[in-house]
């Protein structure tokens, strides 16, 4: 409805032709309708009760009498005017309010036939010719009002059935902004790699996982081929090619794509990525999403998992394999034993002599391979206990203090104050202890003699235990001493060290090691057993 | 040796006869009065027949019958018996130790160190004498 209020108000005054002369009419018939209204509005309402629907509009007494008296004062300004463009405003409300509460268009008109009555029954008793002037004048002014609020019905009631249809349309225009954001949201804070490609594999969305492992911003990425801006510059070529196959949809995109991406700061890392081809005809221009995830770990662990197992498995083979060279060792070292004393009593020459001893002691080497062997291959997993580890220190002293002497080889404890007591199979730990200690006698004892410490102290969380020695060091800083078999003695095994870190890292302790000419140090450290821990005994 | 005690008594166990041989030769030059057995079975029927040895030195892993169901059943006879376990599996023996039904004097691992042995044996004499007191 482009009309304004006073032209459709003109208009339908013109229509019915209700003129000035009308409004004098009704007002001069004002004085003797007047009295009437009070009993008219009460007619007026019994007879709209009497119809069926009635309870579905009228609640109450009150109600009843609050619209008798909005009756009554329609009444009088019908009658009083002035009709001009207050007064259309006003039925115009009047309209509203029927469409508000449901009223059906037909008890207006029926309620509009009523009053008519009413008001010519009263007119019937004026003289002519007032009679007929104030009749046409009640029959425009009533047809006037009922066109007034039929027109502002029908606007209404269009605006009412509209509305919904609005309604939607604005929830709708929301939910898209909302999941235009989550979109958004989703993208940006996933956890996995989002990167969008245009049909030339250069890419158009990059998102916060993407900047995180490769380092590259989002403004220095846009833009740049994917390839380039993300993996290593040998593989540019291949994958670049087949990328930007895939992105101008010449080849569909492969299954899984996984490849190696550079990062900034560390080891390129490998990213599984899901490509999807989805060009849109529309703004972005990504044709093609990477989805990525980061794997390495995954892998390294599978493979770490799967170098275990087939340690396991080959230190299953060799154990038992080592156990059945302890056979024939037995047989010959007794037969050794044997020609010792047999040339010995025969007084054989010292050279046979030597020699036959030399035999044996490469038999007694050989039987301590196994045997550290044996520890290395088959480790059998810790028993953990609350153990004191200042008391698994005096007793490897202990041990190690014949050995020491003889190489003049001064032991020392240096023992926390209070005990660090850790969760641990303390057979093992003396075992890795011993193996350290034994390491540093032989070192010190090569240089004529000296001091070897065995330390623990206690920190926070953590229990820490250190051998320490004055020999001449270690070969250097990337000596693989940690490796099986890697021996700087000549009759050493190679398998101490190896023992110890096996020892200490089945019981997710660490060692390290620092070494100089003079001053050389193992420091294992093993989570302490706190105060806090329940139900373990301090 | 001049013994100016009565012999001790060994018996060897082991299945390698050269090994059981040579390390018998071994301890009767060293004066010990030594018995040898190359399996369970035969073991056990020597052990049935008197006189008790005072030292069973015995592998685990033998035909027929381990080396500790060996000591048990010298215990059997003689509840002071001395056990040593010469094995290539000394892990395997301390687990089970308890099936030689009493306290083993010692296992050693071979390939074994004769002076080991001697020295346990030595102990082993010590408490005979003991126990027989």
């Amino acid at each position: 409805m482009e009309s304004s209020p006073e032209s459709l108000f003109a208009e339908l005054k013109r229509y019915v032709r209700f003129g000035p002369a009308d409004s004098a009419a009704l007002a001069a018939f004002s004085q003797v309708v007047a009295p009437h209204f009070g009993r008219i509005a009460v007619a007026f309402y019994e007879r709209a009760r009497e119809h069926d629907d009635a309870h579905r509009v009228f609640r109450d007494e009150a109600q009843i009498a609050r619209l008798e008296g909005a009756l009554i004062a329609w009444m009088k300004r019908l009658f009083a005017g002035p009709h001009d463009d207050s007064y259309f405003l006003e039925r115009a409300k009047i309209g509203r309010v029927h469409v508000r509460i449901g009223l059906p268009q037909r008890y207006m008109v029926t309620g509009m036939s009523f009053m008519r009555e009413a008001f010519d029954g009263l007119a019937d008793d004026l003289p002519e010719p007032e009679r007929g002037v104030t009749r046409l004048a009640i029959s425009r002014a009533v047809d006037l009002d009922l066109a007034i609020m039929l027109e502002t019905y029908r606007d209404d009631l269009l605006e009412q059935l509209q509305r919904p249809a609005r309604e939607e349309r604005e929830r709708l225009l929301s939910q898209l902004a909302q999941s235009e954001h989550r979109y958004a949201n989703a993208v940006e804070l996933a956890h996995v790699l989002v990167v969008g490609v245009d049909a030339e594999a250069r890419i158009t969305l990059f998102n916060r996982a993407a900047e995180q492992l490769t380092g590259l911003s989002r403004e220095g990425a846009l833009g740049l081929p994917m390839v380039d801006a993300l993996l290593p510059e040998d593989l540019r070529a291949d994958e670049g090619a087949r990328l930007r196959d895939v992105a101008a949809g010449r080849v569909p995109p492969p299954e899984d794509w996984e490849v190696l991406v550079e990062t900034r700061s560390d080891r390129p890392r490998l990213v599984q990525w899901r490509l999807t081809y989805a060009p849109s005809t529309n703004d972005t221009g990504v044709v093609l999403f990477a989805i990525g995830q980061d794997v390495s770990d995954e892998r390294a662990l599978a493979e770490r998992t799967l170098r275990s197992e087939k340690l396991a498995a080959v230190g299953t083979l060799a154990a038992g394999l080592a156990h059945e060279i302890r056979n024939p060792l037995n047989g010959a070292l007794l037969h050794v034993t044997f020609l010792e004393r047999a040339l010995r009593r025969s007084g054989a020459d010292a050279d046979s002599q030597d020699a036959v001893k030399l035999v044996g002691g490469e038999i007694r080497r050989l039987s301590a391979l196994v045997k550290d062997f044996l520890v290395f291959a088959r480790p059998n997993p810790p028993e953990r206990r609350p153990s004191s580890l200042n008391a698994v220190c005096l007793k490897v002293l202990s041990v190690v203090k014949a050995d020491a002497a003889i190489g003049n080889v001064r032991v020392e404890p240096d023992l926390a104050a209070v005990d660090p007591i850790a969760h641990v199979d303390p057979e093992k730990i003396e075992q890795a202890l011993l193996n350290l200690m034994r390491n540093a006698i032989d070192a010190v004892a090569s240089t004529g003699g000296g001091r070897v410490v065995l330390r623990t102290r206690r920190q926070p969380r953590m229990a820490v235990i250190e051998v320490e020695d004055e020999g001449p060091g270690l070969p250097g800083p990337d000596a693989p001493i940690f490796d099986a078999f890697y021996s700087t003695k000549p009759h050493g095994t190679g398998l101490g060290l190896a023992i110890v870190h096996r020892v200490i890292t089945d019981h997710n302790g660490t060692i390290d090691v620092e070494s100089r000419p003079g001053r050389t140090v193992f420091r294992v450290t093993l989570k302490r057993v706190t105060e806090s821990d329940d139900g373990r005994p301090m | 040796m001049d013994v100016p005690h009565s012999p001790f008594r060994v018996f060897v166990v082991e299945d390698d006869v050269s090994d059981a041989r040579i390390l018998a030769q071994l301890l009767r030059e060293d004066g010990y009065d030594v018995e040898v057995a190359f399996d369970g079975a035969s073991a056990v029927s020597r052990l049935a027949q008197a006189p008790t040895p005072d030292v069973l030195i015995v592998d685990y892993k033998l035909p027929h019958v381990d080396g500790l169901a060996i000591a048990s059943f010298a215990r059997s006879r003689d509840a002071a018996v001395e056990v040593v376990v010469v094995t290539g599996y000394p892990d395997i023996v301390e687990r089970v130790a308890v099936q030689a039904g009493g306290p083993l004097r010692a296992v050693l691992t071979k390939p074994l160190i004769y002076a080991d042995l001697t020295a346990q044996l030595e102990c082993a004499r010590a408490a005979r004498a003991v126990a027989k007191t």
